[in-house]
């Protein structure tokens, strides 16, 4: 009876890693990367050192620029300067309805003179969105977020006597070696692959099972965001044209709320019309949890609409777990170590993967599992490469090009793309080595020369 | 005294290798009993909860240091493991 439990857990193991495999290891990847994200688009923007400014005069100039150059746009989001990046950032749609994200300077909260790119937030987005239209990003990342507590319960299940000894790592043993790491590297970090995994998949959660929220707002979808954050309020534009308060006063009186947890978002809606809405989100530095302040006011008359300090256990413990996989509080000991076991999660599947590749060629491998050998390859060393190649494409691309942070998305694709067809059509002895020193090649590119 | 709380957690994961049936056989270099490998054991478990109370005892936030203790087990654990497989290729096999 226990035998065929673990058998069935094993044959589940597989398949789960089979299924999702290639977009957890993509997942992780990224999401371990992202966890520097505002490191990464510092380094994006090498133009200039940022120069520190207080974060309430960046954002308000911020505001400022945004109110002469996207006067007609219905919403802006500024988020503030941080210790980690000294720099605002805006987003906001354009008259397409396309959403425009641009790094600003803390000095005169212009974009100009600053390269056109996303830096970091291309991981932190591709990490759940993989760059595909919502909800099917989002969807999928949370269906391989699920898979991936199931595969590591069953993992826990079928490899349970590395429990008792798993300091084993035996190097040079071919299938043996790779199922040492596999089990080393899983069991070293498991409670982070397991913290990562459960709480991605509850960051998600409502994509998962969505029938309980149908079952109460019947499809109004804004009641349902109103009652989760009673102060996010917001309303249609009258018509009529309205001009701004002053923002700096707004944020001061909003920064003395919050009470030291400093200003983390800016939201203004309908900010041309007289139904503009100023809503200012509290950081929340030094808690685990996420947002856990918010006020709005009246973008026209600067009066105070709303002020929600979040008190409610269920929705705290969310945004705690939400906070804990997000990692925004973590200072930099705690980044590098959530980066380290994020690397070592996608080494976890990677090693899964090839080992389900060893064990078949061992015997008489029929066409598809060649396939999936030859796509492993393309995915394990092709995923870095093309990562690698959007740090290149940032310092290599004209920086007056068109659509600039666009093209270093392309990029990523079309390395990626020619990655797992190269591992397609060669040889997987010979793509490995290849492939891996396009890596290693890449890397040294991004690090190697003063841009 | 994050370097001696990382030190302990080091040491504490050694020991706990060197208590393990392989590990002992790599580290010592012979077979333990049950009762020596235990207590070994128990040690490594010993300086292992030390690593964790030494860094919550001067966090200003301990549930920060709650969070990071785990991502520091987990390099001492292979770091132990490592370390098992450096001596056991320069010393080889002893069975």
């Amino acid at each position: 009876m226990m035998g065929s439990f673990r058998v069935t857990m094993a044959w589940l193991h597989s398949m789960l890693g089979l299924v999702t495999g290639w977009v957890l290891f993509a997942i992780a990847l990224s999401g371990s990367l992202s966890v520097f994200r505002q490191a990464i688009t510092l380094w994006m923007h090498p133009e200039r050192d940022p120069p520190r400014v207080d974060p309430l005069e960046a954002t308000s100039r911020a505001i400022d620029w945004l109110a002469h150059n996207a006067p007609s746009a219905p919403a802006w989001y500024v988020t503030s300067p941080t210790a980690e990046a000294p720099f605002p950032t805006a987003i906001w749609p354009d008259a397409q309805g396309t959403y425009i994200q641009r790094i600003l300077d803390p000095q005169t909260g212009s974009p100009d003179g600053l390269r056109d790119t996303l830096g970091g937030e291309f991981f932190y987005r591709f990490h759940f969105e993989l760059q595909l239209p919502y909800p099917w990003g989002r969807l999928i990342a949370a269906m391989a977020a699920l898979a991936l507590v199931v595969g590591l319960v069953t993992g826990i299940i079928i490899h349970r006597r590395i429990f008792a000894d798993f300091f084993t790592f035996r190097p040079k043993r071919g299938l043996r070696s790779w199922l040492d790491a596999h089990n080393l590297l899983g069991a070293a970090a498991l409670p982070f692959h397991l913290m990562i995994s459960f709480t991605g998949a509850v960051t998600l959660g409502s994509l998962l099972l969505p029938w309980s929220t149908q079952a109460i707002y019947h499809h109004d979808m804004m009641a349902s965001y109103t009652d989760l954050n009673p102060a996010l309020y917001s309303r249609p534009a009258s018509g009529q044209p309205g001009h701004l308060v002053p923002i700096r006063p707004l944020l001061d009186e909003a920064d003395r709320h919050f009470g030291g947890a400093g200003i983390e978002q800016v939201y203004i809606f309908n900010p041309s019309d007289h139904a503009a809405l100023v809503t200012v989100i509290a950081g929340n530095d030094h808690t685990v949890s996420t947002t856990t302040g918010v006020m709005t006011f009246d973008g026209t008359t600067g009066q105070l609409i709303n002020a929600h300090t979040e008190t409610r256990p269920v929705i705290r413990l969310y945004t705690f777990l939400y906070g804990l996989h997000v990692a925004r509080f973590a200072p930099a000991v705690t980044r590098w170590l959530y980066f380290l076991s994020g690397l070592a999660l996608a080494a976890v599947i990677g090693s899964g993967m090839h080992l389900w590749t060893l064990k078949r060629l061992r015997q008489q491998p029929h066409m598809g599992q060649r396939i999936v050998c030859r796509m492993n390859t393309g995915i394990l060393a092709g995923t870095p490469l093309a990562f690698a190649t959007y740090f290149l494409a940032n310092r290599l691309l004209p920086l007056t090009l068109a659509n600039r942070a666009m093209h270093e998305v392309q990029a990523v694709f079309a390395v990626w793309a020619l990655g797992i067809t190269f591992a397609l059509f060669r040889r997987p002895d010979r793509a490995w080595p290849e492939l891996l020193g396009g890596n290693a090649l890449a890397c040294l590119a991004c690090r190697g020369r003063t841009w | 005294m994050m370097v001696a709380a990382i030190l302990c957690g080091q040491c504490g994961m050694l020991l706990l290798a060197a208590g393990s049936i392989r590990g002992s056989d790599i580290i010592l270099r012979r077979s333990l009993s049950h009762l020596l490998r235990r207590s070994i054991q128990a040690a490594g478990m010993l300086l292992l909860v030390l690593s964790l109370v030494l860094p919550l005892r001067v966090a200003q936030a301990p549930v920060i240091a709650l969070i990071t203790w785990p991502g520091w087990i987990s390099i001492e654990i292979v770091l132990a493991a490592l370390a098992c497989t450096v001596l056991n290729d320069l010393r080889g096999p002893r069975r």
